[in-house]
């Protein structure tokens, strides 16, 4: 099943589109995200760092007093509110300081945390980004800045982001799916002519939408492809109509000729018995030729059925019944049995010839004094109907080739016929869009037409 | 018989001609389908032996028109589609019987017989007991028996000798005994049907009784005396 679903374009092609959706969304927002936050909490942790770095300077260079002194002289310079700072002692007592909180003990070098300022008894919310560290005496240093618009935004883009992903995935796969159904859309629509054109309609072409886009070309290239097939078709199917015509009519003459011979003319047993002869291989001639246009109508569908409900078991009844004086003559049993209802939709003539057909093939390869069995039914692999006899069976490498026209195995080379008969079975077998299977017995056939 | 020879081809018109001539029938011939509509409408003729291709109009056609004027004259089409289908649509368009080119003469005569038979006994297709000679069949009853022996047959053998008696004394071909007595339209690639006459004929004739059913060599049967 999963191997089925990426084997499907469709499927592929809606993973890929939404995919590559989702990664461009993802991609662009963490763009945003770095130029819009991170950078600017780099750069305000820059100036928490020179803050630090100034003041442990001035501490190192110029001792504790003149660092308290700088210190407070920033707490009173201009933009007093945007930086921040704290001075503990090694004993934990806060020496100088504007933060109004920060972490008892220090955690790690950088920290966020809130800086509240009171102006004129009113609070103002304030974040800042907090160097923490420690100067050489062991006192611990606290310089922040505040970073209260760029805290502000990654909450606002945090908050937005589950919205943007759920968005970007569900617009994702809408788009992929919508894109996918257009496409799948025309490639049903080929694929639709195409089974059409396999069905035997060659007049089928594939849709054009006239946008000239690349399955318009697609189309196009197909539909003169079909048009080709079509022409190349239908000169075969004339070539052959018109030999069959032509033949015909010298058959015709031939036959008319024969049949005006006046026995009583004729005198000597010997003569009669040769026009009788010489008729007969007309009539044969006739038949072959008969046949062999019936196959090609069949196989090319322009036979014009007449589909009704067939009961199998009745059909088989019938033909039981058209061969029992044959089959007694040879000392053959037919047999015929049903297992269940087998009623096909069909065409009764064509499926009385397949089996006529399949019956006289048993009884002219059966052995004398064998049986022949006839069975309708339907199992769990479908309805069917199979005919079974104790001859020879198929080679191997006849198996092949007995649905090929004018094909003889070695049993039929001595059995006469003319090789059309399987061949008849087997397009009859494709009209009715059922399998045709030949199976050996040992000893024997059993020819089988399944429905699944 | 006046029979109305509709076909466009001159030398199967003239074969056709001649063997219905031979049997004493007249024939009146048309090559032009349009043409021979109009003689059929004006004429009458006991059967029209049409071909199913003509130049202007089509065989089917020409059928359609008389069965739609209500002209029940008897119809055979001939063709040289052969194939089952072909068939059926000829019969569907109200042909009488359907013959596909290349044919036996004899096969023509018989179905042109069996055809002025059926317009003519069609007011004594009721009988309930067929006779012939010492046959007697029942067709309510479902039994045949000869002089007063009742013969035992199968529905199909029983529907066999029902039409071979309804046809005494006419030529009935393989191929009439086929499509008069399988519902389906094949082709039987065999001369079955020989086996079924043979054994037919052995149970009429059983106990030395006279033999009713006569073979044609090459053409088909008859029942005679």
């Amino acid at each position: 099943m999963t191997g089925y679903l990426l084997k499907s374009l469709s499927v592929r092609l809606t993973i890929l589109y939404a995919g590559t959706f989702c990664l461009s969304v993802t991609l662009l927002g963490t763009a945003y995200y770095w130029i819009s936050v991170h950078q600017p909490r780099l750069a305000i942790r820059g100036l928490a760092d020179r803050d630090f770095v100034a003041m442990q300077a001035i501490d190192e260079t110029s001792g504790r007093a003149a660092l308290i002194d700088a210190l407070r002289a920033r707490e009173q310079g201009a933009g007093g509110r945007d930086h921040f700072f704290a001075l503990v002692g090694r004993d934990g007592r806060t020496i100088v300081a504007n933060l109004p909180s920060w972490p008892s003990r220090q955690e790690s070098r950088w920290l966020e945390v809130e800086a509240d300022t009171f102006v004129e008894g009113e609070e103002i919310d304030h974040y800042a980004i907090l160097r923490d560290g420690t100067l050489k005496d062991g006192a611990r240093l606290l310089t922040a800045w505040d970073a209260d618009e760029v805290l502000a935004r990654e909450e606002q883009l945090r908050a937005a982001s589950l919205w943007l992903i759920g968005g970007t995935i569900f617009l994702g796969i809408c788009g992929a799916l919508l894109m996918t159904a257009a496409i799948t859309k025309r490639l049903d629509a080929i694929n639709r002519a195409a089974l059409m054109v396999m069905d035997g309609d060659l007049s089928q072409r594939v849709p054009i939408k006239g946008t000239g886009d690349d399955f318009d070309r697609l189309a196009g290239t197909l539909n003169v492809m079909l048009s080709r097939i079509e022409m190349l078709f239908e000169a075969v199917r004339r070539v052959s109509d018109s030999a069959a015509h032509e033949l015909r009519t010298p058959l015709t003459r031939l036959i008319g000729h024969l049949d005006r011979v006046d026995l009583d003319m004729l005198g000597s047993e010997p003569r009669k018995s040769s026009l009788f002869a010489a008729m007969q291989e007309a009539e044969r001639l006739n038949r072959i030729l008969d046949a062999t246009l019936r196959i090609s109508r069949v196989e090319g569908r322009r036979y014009e059925a007449r589909i009704k409900s067939v009961d199998l078991a009745v059909l088989a009844e019938d033909v039981y019944d058209y061969y029992r004086p044959e089959a007694d003559r040879r000392s053959i049993a037919i047999n015929v049995s049903s297992q269940g209802d087998a009623a096909i939709d069909g065409d009764a003539d064509l499926l009385f010839q397949a089996l006529s057909n399949l019956v006289y093939n048993a009884i002219k390869f059966g052995h004398s004094q064998g049986r022949v069995t006839i069975l309708s039914g339907t199992d769990p692999n479908g309805t069917f109907l199979s005919v079974c006899d104790d001859g020879p069976g198929l080679t191997s490498g006849e198996a092949d080739y007995v649905t090929e026209r004018f094909f003889r195995g070695a049993a039929g080379r001595n059995a006469g016929g003319d090789g059309l008969g399987l061949s008849l079975v087997a397009a009859i077998a494709d009209w009715h869009r059922c399998d045709l299977e030949f199976v050996n017995s040992a000893p024997g056939l059993v020819v089988t037409l399944r429905w699944t | 018989m006046h029979i109305l020879l509709v076909e466009d081809d001159h030398d199967v018109a003239s074969y056709i001609a001649s063997g219905l001539k031979e049997r004493g029938h007249i024939v009146e011939w048309q090559s032009d389908g349009k043409e021979a509509l109009v003689r059929a409408s004006c004429e009458v003729y006991d059967l029209i032996v049409l071909d199913r291709m003509l130049p202007s109009v089509d065989g089917l056609k020409i059928v359609n028109v008389l069965r739609a004027t209500d002209d029940r004259t008897p119809v055979l089409l001939l063709s040289a589609l052969s194939d089952v289908d072909e068939r059926v649509k000829g019969l569907q368009a109200g042909a009488d019987d359907y013959l596909s080119k290349p044919f036996a003469m004899s096969e023509l005569l018989a179905r042109v017989e069996a055809l002025a038979r059926r317009g003519s006994v069609s007011a004594t297709s009721e009988q309930t007991v067929l006779r012939f000679a010492d046959l007697e069949i029942n067709l309510i009853a479902h039994t045949a028996q000869r002089s007063s022996m009742r013969i035992d047959l199968t529905q199909r053998e029983f529907r066999f000798l029902e039409y071979l008696v309804r046809n005494a004394g006419r030529v009935v071909t393989r191929s009439m005994l086929l499509e008069n007595l399988w519902d389906y339209n094949f082709d039987p690639q065999t001369n079955v049907i020989d086996q079924h006459v043979s054994r037919l004929r052995t149970k009429l004739e059983s106990g030395g009784r006279s033999r009713l059913i006569h073979t044609l060599r090459g053409v088909g049967y008859i029942v005679r005396q």
